[in-house]
C-alpha cells in the first residue's frame, strides 16, 4: 500500500508535497525509511528518501513560506492540540501556534500540553477504555482553560477528541488549522 | 506481593479497563507524576547542556554493553579481591536457590530488605517465606505494598497509587493504637516499627543501582536511609545485581548518578548515596561480616546483540512511567508483570515468553513521550512498535488475511475509492455501534463519525469547496 503511494508521489516532479495531517507526514518522512528497510527494494528506498526530502506537514510548510496576512478578527477562546508524531518525531512545535495566533484568536495554554489524545490508531479499539480516559483528560484540560474550540493539525486526533466530546455532550468545536486559516482569510477578503 | 496483581493470564484489556474505572487511582497518579514532572524540569535545568549529558550517558552505557562480558569479569575479580562472594544466576530459579542457600547456611530467620525490583522479578519473598524466613520490606512504599499484599505499581515509588488515607488504612493493620493520616506521623510510626526489625535482622538483602567494575563497588541510591541500615546492621548482606546494571569506571558512574535522581524524582541527588566496597574489614567496628553478590541474567543475555540491546541501558529511573499518558490512566498493575509503563511494556515480552507477555506492547499509543523523557535516550516507542510487529508475525491467520486484503484493496486507486463509498453507504445503513469488533469498541464511549457522502476527492474534482 505504501509502495502505491510512493510510486505516485515519486512520479510527480512537484517541488513540495504538502500533507495536511501530522501522522501522515511522519509516516512518509520517518517511518517509510524503516518500512522499506524491512520490506523494500533498493529502488523503493531511493524513491522514499527523495520523496521524504520534499514532503512537508501543512503548518510547517505554510510557516516557512510566509503565512498570509489576516485581519485578526477571530476571538474564539481556542486550545491548540499538539499531536504526538508531529511534535516528537518531526519536531514541529511552534509553527501551528504561530499560524493560529496570526488569526487573532484567543489561544489558551492547557494543563495537558503535549499529552496524547489517546487515539494511537488501533490502540483506540484495542484498549478503548484507556483510550477514552486519555481523551477525557485532554478535553477536561481544554474546558478548564475555558476553550470553546480545539484546533489541531491531525485529523485522527481531532476525530478521537470530537467523537468523545460528542458522547460527553461537551460544547466544543473541533477544527483543522487549515479551516481556521481559511475562514480568517475569507473574512479578510470580504 | 500477591499473584492477583501479577498476572499475564487475563487479557491486557481486562486489566487496564479495571484500573481505569478507579477514578481515585487516576487522580492519585496524576497528582504524583505531575509533581515529579515539575521538579524534573528544574533539576535538569542545573545542567549547562542537559542534552550533552544525556548523549554522554547513552554513549557510556553503549560502551559498557558492547564489552559487558569483560566488564562483568573484571567486576567479579574486584569483588572477590575486596572480600565479596560472587554467585552467577542464569535464571530466576538459580537466583532464588543462591539466596536460599545463603539464608539457610546462616539460619537467617529474620530478613530485612531494601527495595529491589529484581527481587520482585525473581519472586524472592515468596521463596524465602516458603523456607520459613520472615521478610520485611524496609522501603516505606514497599512496606506498604507488602502489608497490603499487592505488587509495586511503580518501579521507584511502589505505593504511588495510594493516597495518604489509603496508606493510613494499610499501616493500621500492624498498628496498635489508631493512626492519623498525617504523613509525618505515619512516617514516624514506620520508623519506630522498622527500626526494631533492622536491629533484630539476621540478614539484609538489597538491590544494586550501579556496580562499578574497576573498584568492585556497589552503589545504592535511596531517600530513606533504609538501604544503608539493611546493608550495614545485619551480619550478612546479600546484594542482587541485574547483570546489565554495571559500569566500568567511576567516571561513567558520575554521569549516570547525575541523571538517575533527576530523571526519577527531580532531585539533584538522593538523600543517601551508598558506595559499598567489600564487607567489614579487620579492625572495623561495623558492617556485615559477609557480602554476597548474586549476578542475575534471567533472560537479559538473550537481549544482547538483538535490535533491543539498548533496553539493557535502562537505569530504572521511572521517568518513562511518569510521562506516559497510558500509565497515568492505568497505573502499574494494568501491565500485569513486575515492570510497568513503557520500559515494562518493552521488557515484559523480552523477559517473559507467553502470549500474555507478547500483548503488553499494545499498552501504548506510541506517542513518544517516553523516548523524550528517557535520560539515556532509549527509543522505547520504536521498540514497542518492533515488538508488536514480532507479535503480529505470530498472529492468527484470520487477522493476517484481513490485513492482507485491506492492503491489496487500498493499493489500487479504484478499489480505494470504492471502499470509501461502500463505507459511507454502510455507515448510513447499519448502526456502527452494533457492528461487533472495532466499530463497537470505538462506540464504547465515543460517537461514531459518519463518513461524508462525497469524498474530498469528489469535491475537488467538481471544483467546489
Amino acid at each position: 500500500m505504501a509502495r502505491t503511494t510512493l510510486r505516485a508521489l515519486a512520479s510527480s516532479d512537484a517541488e513540495a508535497i504538502v500533507v495536511p495531517a501530522g501522522s501522515c507526514a511522519t509516516m512518509i518522512r520517518v517511518f517509510w525509511r524503516e518500512l522499506f528497510e524491512l520490506a523494500g527494494t533498493d529502488e523503493d528506498r531511493r524513491q522514499a528518501e527523495q520523496v521524504a526530502a520534499r514532503t512537508y506537514e501543512f503548518s510547517e510548510f505554510l510557516d516557512a513560506s510566509g503565512a498570509p496576512e489576516n485581519a485578526g478578527a477571530d476571538r474564539t477562546p481556542t486550545v491548540y492540540h499538539r499531536s504526538c508524531h508531529m511534535l516528537r518525531e518531526l519536531g514541529i512545535d511552534r509553527q501551528p501556534e504561530r499560524l493560529l495566533d496570526s488569526t487573532g484568536t484567543d489561544r489558551r495554554p492547557t494543563a495537558a500540553e503535549g499529552r496524547c489524545c489517546g487515539f494511537g490508531g488501533l490502540f483506540s479499539v484495542k484498549l478503548p477504555e484507556v483510550s477514552v480516559a486519555m481523551a477525557d483528560e485532554v478535553l477536561d484540560a481544554a474546558k478548564g482553560a475555558g476553550a470553546e474550540r480545539v484546533v489541531g493539525c491531525d485529523t485522527s486526533c481531532l476525530l478521537q477528541l470530537e467523537s468523545r466530546a460528542q458522547r460527553r455532550g461537551d460544547e466544543l468545536e473541533f477544527r483543522h488549522l487549515a479551516e481556521v486559516l481559511d475562514q480568517a482569510a475569507t473574512e479578510t477578503e470580504s | 506481593m500477591s499473584s492477583e496483581f501479577l498476572t499475564l493470564s487475563t487479557s491486557l484489556r481486562e486489566r487496564t479497563a479495571a484500573q481505569v474505572s478507579d477514578s481515585r487511582l487516576r487522580s492519585n497518579l496524576a497528582r504524583a507524576t505531575d509533581a515529579f514532572a515539575d521538579r524534573k524540569a528544574a533539576a535538569y535545568a542545573q545542567f549547562a547542556d542537559p542534552e550533552e549529558v544525556r548523549a554522554k550517558a547513552r554513549a557510556a552505557k553503549g560502551e559498557v554493553l558492547r564489552r559487558l562480558d569483560q566488564i562483568l569479569e573484571r567486576l567479579a575479580d574486584r569483588l572477590e579481591a575486596v572480600g565479596a562472594q560472587v554467585h552467577w544466576a542464569r535464571t530466576d530459579e538459580e537466583a532464588r536457590d543462591h539466596v536460599r542457600r545463603i539464608v539457610q547456611t546462616h539460619s537467617a530467620h529474620r530478613i530485612v530488605k531494601s527495595k529491589s525490583m529484581l527481587s520482585e522479578e525473581i519472586a524472592l519473598n515468596e521463596a524465602l517465606e516458603e523456607i520459613g524466613s520472615e521478610v520485611t520490606e524496609t522501603d516505606l512504599g514497599e512496606w506498604i505494598i507488602q502489608l497490603a499484599r499487592e505488587a509495586p505499581s511503580h518501579i521507584i515509588v511502589p505505593a504511588i497509587h495510594k493516597d495518604r488515607t489509603q496508606v493510613r488504612d494499610t499501616l493500621q493493620r500492624v498498628a496498635e493504637g489508631d493512626l492519623s493520616d498525617v504523613p509525618g506521623e505515619l512516617a514516624a510510626f514506620a520508623r519506630r516499627e522498622l527500626r526494631q526489625r533492622f536491629l533484630q535482622a539476621d540478614l539484609g538483602i538489597s538491590g544494586v543501582n550501579f556496580a562499578v567494575a574497576e573498584s568492585g563497588t556497589l552503589v545504592l541510591v535511596t531517600n530513606e536511609g533504609n538501604g544503608r541500615l539493611a546493608t550495614s546492621v545485619p551480619p550478612v548482606h546479600v546484594a542482587l545485581l541485574g547483570m546489565e546494571r554495571v559500569v566500568e569506571t567511576w567516571e561513567q558512574l558520575d554521569l549516570l548518578l547525575a541523571l538517575l535522581p533527576r530523571a526519577a524524582t527531580g532531585q539533584p541527588i538522593t538523600t543517601y548515596v551508598s558506595a559499598i566496597t567489600g564487607a567489614r574489614r579487620p579492625k572495623e567496628l561495623d558492617g556485615p561480616r559477609e557480602l554476597h553478590v548474586v549476578v542475575v541474567d534471567n533472560g537479559r543475555s538473550s537481549i544482547l546483540g538483538t535490535e533491543f540491546t539498548e533496553m539493557l541501558a535502562c537505569i530504572r529511573c521511572g521517568a518513562c512511567l511518569n510521562v506516559c499518558p497510558v500509565y497515568r490512566q492505568t497505573g502499574g498493575h494494568g501491565y500485569g508483570w513486575v515492570y510497568p509503563g513503557p520500559m515494562g511494556a518493552v521488557l515484559t515480552p523480552l523477559l517473559v515468553e507467553s502470549k500474555g507477555a507478547a500483548e503488553v506492547p499494545n499498552a501504548s499509543s506510541l506517542c513518544g513521550a517516553c523516548w523524550q523523557a528517557c535520560p539515556v535516550g532509549i527509543p522505547l516507542q520504536d521498540m514497542l512498535l518492533a515488538l508488536r510487529r514480532r507479535a503480529s508475525e505470530e498472529a492468527r491467520l484470520g487477522e493476517r488475511a484481513a490485513w492482507g486484503a485491506w492492503a491489496a484493496a487500498w493499493s489500487r486507486p479504484w478499489a480505494y475509492r470504492a471502499s470509501l463509498r461502500l463505507a459511507s453507504m454502510a455507515a448510513r445503513m447499519f448502526n456502527p455501534s452494533k457492528v461487533p469488533g472495532p466499530p463497537q469498541r470505538w462506540a464504547l464511549g465515543r460517537e461514531v463519525p459518519t463518513p461524508a457522502r462525497h469524498s474530498f476527492r469528489d469535491q475537488w474534482r467538481k471544483g467546489s469547496r
